[in-house]
């Protein structure tokens, strides 16, 4: 199916090859995960197998990539777009259309297909993605799973016999992106089509596939079956980490495998309940106090007598389902909304009547997307315009020290824009905590970073946490708070469902519980280390 | 050749269109058998037809992928931005979207700034429900805006380059106005020293228009004019920054050099 | 009422371009008072499809006569029905203020208010995708170009919103002209690199698959040629109506061929195919009947009616009311939603 020989691409402003004498060969109906750190040259390689790479992009390219026989380094993707559908990271900058079955039907226009074909390929498609039901819904209102899906849709309409998925899930929160990795799975087990998928976080997405190949800097290091080559990656997942050290064999890829093995350690799996607890602290002895908050959108209730407490050097984790309110809550606090009733002190004073601006002097907020910070010429610059707006006077060490804490003392004087991924947030964390404040707010801070951010990331919060800030987290990232989060806070249906220590509370959610707490739901066990030191000392 | 035909398409269509605009100062003035009614909706037809035929030639040359979705791309945020011209009035006849036309056509060149200026007024409309008779006329005006955005000198410092700018939307802001005013002068039908009245002459229509001109818009569009250099003093150095680099991308074409087109045509009708 | 069955937006256009010609043609006030009501009949019945928030019509209506009216009342000083007088040495306004101004001022709004009604009926009536729909596949990229400008505008407003929070969040604050600087720079580079992100989805589906080199250079010269004949038809109606006449005709056949011939090179097809059916056809009929009746003068009509100067005394413009019943059918887009929902009630019995 796939075949790419001695492939080395540099980009037009390439100081060094994005891809070095890569050679591959997928057979059809193959499932293949591509991973790697962000820059190790995942995408530049997918974006080969349509002719993106070279013919959108430019630069430097030699070596052969032969897709079901056509050479696609000539061809170029405007031709290969009938043997190769590609899905790209972003739900929101795939579509053309507002409209599902328009949106899928786009492609099939483009080649010119008749209107009665068009319509039963459609048809086809929607059944095949279980988009029915939204079919003639604009794509503004669906979920990002769905959209997702729609962009699958969109790709295979031409009935590809290649499917190229960039990060699809990346921008996800967990159910949607299973919704998402159960579509394509299904696509390559009953259609047979050949699957390339891209991915930095591997967690969830192994049962799926049958080969994995890890990229570094361009190089192919490991191609071979999944449990092969993930023993051998640095950062596995967690329960593929827990089966090495117990030495499972065969090595369980998921939760459910997993489970075999304890069932077989003659483990009883019994849930504990813990009553949440309801906390009263006065208000001077907190970061943050939220009392009996209530907001509505239009007459619909969104937040209902939320309760809340973060004490200074404590990091709270505020879980729950999409669209449950958890931003809303955010955007109280630094009083974006105004909430219909309630209270929100911060460090000991009430926000009533103060503006965003002066809140927001006592409290970070780092939105979802940093991109919405940056506006400046220099990552200094960027910092400094923060100090202005709230006019303090603060000296160019102020800046310094705070870029030198990020890890940015490098990149003073470069373009935001141009920075990495992880560079970018680092730098909107820095525009929102220059001010020194005692309470810091992240919402979804780790969502499409790799696992080297992610870890620069922990680390800074995990100083500034000692240091006495207290952190509210907002995130779907289950590791995350495993190893950052002293309590949970769990919201459904606009309530507080449940409140309390990490390792108590997760047992019961499942859903927003980490592999090794799925996997030992009797225990207050979070990571791989917890487990392993109460297993010994329980054998010792 | 083509080239030569592709600026004598532009040349004529703009005199047309430029006849159709100035049509109330010498069409009355030949006859009077003319039925004057039926004259602003004859001039939008014949707009639309200048209009198309520009639009047939700067389709002509292929247009990539890239530049139809940055043109949509713009067009939308500017048509967002003129949401905002609704909620912080602006003084006067001001209206945000000329300075991003004028940017787009310096940076991006002639055929991206009359289709940005022409289909940023149609998507405005079509959002906004304010489809109607003017619409040609808008277009066509705001398709001139950015097109003569791309010959002003380009300079090497962004400075100087935002100078220019400031000058053409200073001038375009009354333009504008002076062009549109013309569409609905002859309609609106009075009999006064400032209205158009048939077959007076052209100094005589002239100079009625000056004076209903300066009664009426000039405060209007000095609004505009002033909205626009501030706009552009403000944001034009950081956007010009902006669109350099997005331009680099976007203009790109691979030549392809293992292969030959010719492949590449034959593979893509089969199947 | 919900609109039970949609009119295809090619029908619309039939009925705007009806719309404008009677409105244009049809002077006297009592016939545009007929059409003004039409026109805000159909705005009412559609806006139950309702896209733009309501203007205040009433209000507006009522401003933009009293204001035609002042206006006109003010320059104009012709008529013999003085009201008061100004000073002669007051520049442009000076003279007598007449009742008979006053009102062609006023018959001058009203047809402005009922152009406005009808084109706000047609856009309650029609979505942007529709009219977009209609761009012939010669102009296949300037369609996407607006389809993806419409698709993007909700989200870019979305987009805005998220800048100026953040932006707040900094302590920002939107007081002056130069606060715009922060929202609207991350605005304009999120829309460029998500351009750059949907190019790349464009062509992995396979855009621009068809697209072919430029014009030929016959088909430039015959652009020429043909625009060159339309205008200059044009002036020739100066002198030879009928020649002028049947050049323009000739251009215009001259630019359809071409663009039909361009059309045929561009390969692709519609999804969305529009739906015609008889309420279409009906539309059609009732708006193509009155503009035949009123442009070609062989019906047993009295046209002099069509036309009103205000005579020096004012005087009640004349009236046939056969010619104001054949402009009723411009109603029909009105009162043929009532009919369809019927129909469909009967059906589901």
């Amino acid at each position: 199916m796939i075949r790419i020989e001695h492939l080395t691409y540099t980009y037009p402003d390439g100081s060094q090859p994005a891809l070095q004498d890569v050679s591959l060969q997928i057979a059809a109906g193959e499932f293949v995960l591509v991973a790697g750190p962000s820059g190790s040259g995942k995408s530049t390689l997918l974006r080969c197998l349509n002719g993106l790479v070279p013919h959108f992009s430019g630069g430097q390219i030699s070596g052969h990539v032969l897709v079901g026989g056509k050479d696609v380094i000539a061809l170029g993707p405007t031709v290969l777009s009938r043997y190769v559908g590609f899905v790209f990271q972003s739900p929101e900058a795939q579509a053309v259309l507002d409209e599902v079955e328009a949106e899928i039907a786009f492609g099939l226009e483009n080649v010119g297909m008749s209107p009665e074909k068009m319509r039963k390929r459609v048809a086809e498609v929607l059944a095949l993605l279980n988009l029915e039901g939204v079919r003639k819904r604009p794509l503004s209102t669906l979920s990002g799973g769905e959209r997702q899906r729609v962009a699958i849709g969109s790709a295979i309409a031409l009935r590809p016999r290649l499917l190229v998925l960039d990060e699809p899930t990346s921008q996800l929160d967990p159910e949607a992106a299973r919704q998402v990795m159960q579509a394509v799975s299904r696509l390559n087990r009953q259609v047979g089509l050949t699957v390339v998928l891209a991915t930095h976080r591997l967690e969830g997405m192994l049962p799926y596939a049958d080969r994995l190949i890890w990229l570094e800097k361009g190089r192919i290091i490991h191609n071979g079956a999944v449990p092969d080559v993930i023993t051998k990656l640095p950062e596995a997942p967690p329960v593929i980490r827990l089966a090495q050290k117990k030495g499972w064999y065969p090595l369980p890829l998921s939760v459910a495998e997993a489970r075999q093995f304890i069932i077989e350690e003659g483990r009883r799996l019994r849930a504990k309940f813990v009553q949440p607890v309801t906390e009263k602290l006065p208000p001077h002895e907190t970061c943050l106090l939220v009392q009996n908050l209530s907001f509505g959108w239009n007459g619909r209730p969104v937040l209902r007598d939320v309760n809340l407490v973060v004490r200074p050097g404590e990091a709270v984790a505020l879980m729950g389902h999409n669209g449950v309110g958890k931003t809303t809550l955010l955007r109280c606090v630094v009083g974006l909304l105004s909430p219909q009733s309630g209270e929100v002190w911060v460090n000991g004073r009430s926000v009533n009547g103060r503006s965003v601006a002066e809140i927001c002097r006592d409290v970070g907020y780092l939105p979802q997307n940093p991109d919405d910070l940056l506006f400046a010429e220099t990552v200094r610059e960027e910092i400094a315009v923060t100090l202005r707006n709230h006019g303090v006077h603060g000296t160019i060490e102020t800046i310094d020290n705070l870029l030198a804490e990020l890890g940015l003392s490098e990149l003073a004087d470069a373009y935001p824009r141009d920075l990495s991924v992880g560079q970018r947030q680092r730098v909107a964390l820095g525009t929102v905590v220059v001010t020194r404040p005692g309470l810091l707010l992240l919402d979804e801070p780790t969502r499409g970073l790799d696992t080297e951010a992610r870890r620069r990331l922990i680390a800074i919060w995990q100083k500034w946490l000692a240091e006495g800030m207290g952190l509210l987290i907002v995130t779907h990232d289950v590791e995350l708070v495993a190893r950052l989060a002293h309590r949970v806070v769990i919201l459904a249906d606009g309530q507080v469902a449940a409140t309390g220590k990490t390792a108590e509370i997760l047992p019961h959610f499942p859903q927003f519980a980490p592999q090794i707490t799925r996997l030992f739901p009797g225990q207050h066990w979070l990571t791989v280390a917890d487990a392993l030191t109460s297993q010994t000392d329980k054998e010792v | 050749m083509r080239k030569l035909l592709s600026g004598l398409l532009f040349a004529v269509s703009g005199l047309a269109g430029t006849a159709v605009f100035l049509a109330p100062f010498f069409w009355p003035q030949l006859t009077q058998s003319a039925n004057p009614t039926t004259t602003p909706l004859l001039t939008s037809l014949l707009l639309v037809i200048c209009l198309v035929v520009l639009l047939l030639e700067l389709q002509g040359e292929a247009i990539s992928a890239r530049v139809v979705a940055m043109l949509g791309m713009l067009v939308a945020i500017t048509a967002v931005l003129r949401f905002l011209e609704v909620a912080f009035p602006g003084p006067g006849g001001f209206s945000p979207i000329f300075a991003p036309i004028l940017l787009a056509g310096y940076v991006f060149g002639a055929r991206f700034g009359f289709l940005m200026g022409a289909l940023t007024l149609l998507v405005s409309a079509l959002v906004t429900g304010g489809v109607g008779p003017w619409l040609p006329y808008q277009m066509f005006a705001a398709g001139w805006v950015g097109l003569t955005a791309a010959w002003l000198p380009h300079p090497d410092s962004t400075r100087r380059q935002v100078f220019w700018l400031s000058i053409a939307g200073l001038v375009w802001g009354f333009l504008y106005g002076l062009i549109m005013n013309l569409y609905f002068w002859p309609f609106f039908n009075g009999d006064a020293a400032l209205s158009w009245q048939a077959g007076v002459g052209w100094r005589d229509t002239l100079s009625r228009y000056v004076a209903f001109y300066l009664v009426t818009s000039l405060v209007w569009d000095a609004g505009r004019a002033l909205g626009n250099v501030a706009l552009i003093g403000l944001l034009g150095a950081p956007v010009i920054h902006i669109f350099t680099r997005f331009q680099r991308r976007m203009m790109f074409q691979y030549v392809d050099k293992m292969a030959e087109r010719e492949v590449v045509r034959a593979d893509s009708t089969t199947d | 009422m919900p609109i039970a069955r949609r009119i295809d937006a090619r029908a619309w256009l039939v009925w705007v371009a009806g719309m404008l010609v009677l409105v244009m043609v049809a002077r006297n006030p009592l016939y545009t008072l007929l059409l003004m009501l039409v026109a805000w009949w159909v705005m009412e019945v559609w806006r139950q499809n309702g896209r733009f928030p309501q203007l205040p019509f009433v209000r507006l209506g009522v401003f933009m006569l009293l204001l035609a009216a002042l206006l006109n009342s003010l320059l104009a000083h012709t008529g013999e029905t003085v009201l008061f007088r100004l000073p002669q040495a007051w520049p442009w306004v000076g003279g007598n203020i007449t009742l008979e101004a006053a009102i062609m001022g006023a018959a001058n709004g009203l047809v402005l208010f009922t152009l406005l009604l009808t084109f706000q009926g047609f856009n309650q009536a029609v979505s942007p995708g529709e009219i977009v729909r209609l761009i012939p596949g010669t102009w296949r990229d300037m369609g996407v170009v607006l389809l993806i400008a419409i698709t993007y505008i909700p989200e870019t407003t979305r987009q805005l919103r998220q800048i100026r929070e953040a932006q707040a969040i900094r302590g920002h604050q939107l007081r002056g002209w130069r606060d715009w600087r922060p929202v609207v720079l991350p605005l304009l580079v999120a829309g460029l690199e998500r351009a750059m992100g949907l190019a790349e989805a464009m062509v992995a589906r396979g855009y621009g698959a068809t697209a072919d080199a430029g014009l030929s250079v016959w088909m430039q010269v015959g652009l020429l040629v043909s625009l060159t004949a339309v205008f200059g038809g044009w002036a020739l109606t100066l002198w030879a109506a009928t020649a002028g006449w049947l050049l323009i005709a000739l251009g215009v056949v001259g630019l359809w061929w071409l663009s039909r011939k361009r059309g045929r090179r561009v390969l692709y097809t519609r999804y969305h195919a529009g739906w015609w059916g008889w309420p279409e056809f009906f539309v059609v009929i009732t708006a193509v009947l009155p503009v035949l009746i009123i442009l070609l003068p062989i019906w047993p009509v009295d046209y002099t009616t069509l036309s009103y100067t205000p005579p020096p005394q004012f005087a009640l413009p004349a009236f046939d009311p056969w010619l104001g019943l054949s402009l009723l059918g411009m109603a029909t887009p009105a009162w043929l939603p009532f009919i369809l929902r019927q129909r469909q009630t009967n059906d589901s019995h």
